[in-house]
């Protein structure tokens, strides 16, 4: 079935495309809204639209997940590079936004507030991983990231997520 | 399966999208280490959080319908393309017809 949309949308068939890529969909929104917030839409669209254009040359190399979640890890980033000018200052200003680890290193954190914390990079990734059950290999792949970068970031994060829960210094 | 192993084999364990050989062995080795259940526990809340409360996904952008939308646009161009033959074929028919006459 799946063999089938897939060959009819590379026919240029929406429908198809749509059967397509609807069991994605809501994982892949959840995914950019974590990466970039309330610009959120803008880029889904943005990624969707380049999917539907880059469909033809889609060979199976990667699991159509990965290979969708990919094109959105690169609108996402372009979207940050127009918006910061560069992804380095946007790390920085994420980072520096709100209220820090440092100010909070005195009271126990609950989650959802060491979450907000964290840069929308780090948060992505922790999406990828923990709620669409990506693999390191397919992480690396999206967020477009050596994979051993990966696995030491998922290492510094877990650590400093634990820190959190148990009260401590994150 | 060794400990980073399975490390990255948690997320895929919490859903149950492991082969049930695999599922077994993490359960196994779980069972007696507290750290590991710990990890796990903090896996299961990253899920409950980073899923929670998310905003469903807009529609699919109404350009990738745009072609659909003009069903009668390639038709119509169809049917010029096919009037244009049929009037060079005539024109060559009756080209042919004269030359064979003057012959």
């Amino acid at each position: 079935m799946e063999q089938d949309d897939l060959r009819l949308a590379q026919q240029k068939n929406p429908h198809a495309f749509e059967r397509l890529v609807a069991p994605y969909l809501r994982g892949l929104y959840g995914f950019i809204v974590h990466r970039v917030g309330e610009e959120a839409e803008d880029v889904y669209q943005d990624a969707l639209l380049s999917a539907w254009h880059s469909i033809g040359r889609y060979t199976g190399g990667s699991s159509l997940k990965t290979w969708l979640y990919a094109i959105a890890g690169n609108k996402c980033m372009d979207h940050l590079r127009k918006k910061y000018r560069t992804p380095h200052m946007t790390e920085l200003d994420e980072r520096t936004a709100g209220p820090g680890f440092e100010e909070q290193s005195d009271r126990t954190l609950d989650l959802h507030s060491a979450m907000e914390t964290l840069a929308s990079q780090d948060k992505a990734l922790l999406y990828l991983v923990y709620a669409q059950g990506m693999t390191v290999a397919q992480a690396a792949q999206v967020m477009d990231i050596p994979e051993g970068t990966v696995k030491s970031r998922l290492f510094t994060l877990r650590k400093r997520l634990r820190n959190t829960l148990e009260g401590g210094t994150p | 399966m060794n400990i980073e192993e399975l490390r990255e084999r948690m997320p895929l364990y919490i859903i149950g999208a492991l082969p049930q050989e695999q599922m077994l062995a993490i359960s196994r080795v779980l069972a007696d280490d507290p750290a590991l259940i710990a990890e796990m526990r903090l896996a299961l809340m990253l899920r409950q959080e980073m899923e929670a409360n998310l905003p469903e996904p807009p529609p699919l952008p109404r350009a990738i319908y745009a072609q659909e939308e003009r069903p009668t646009l390639m038709p119509a161009a169809a049917r010029r393309s096919i009037q244009q033959l049929q009037q060079a074929a005539g024109l060559t028919r009756a080209t042919l017809r004269l030359v064979g006459n003057w012959i």
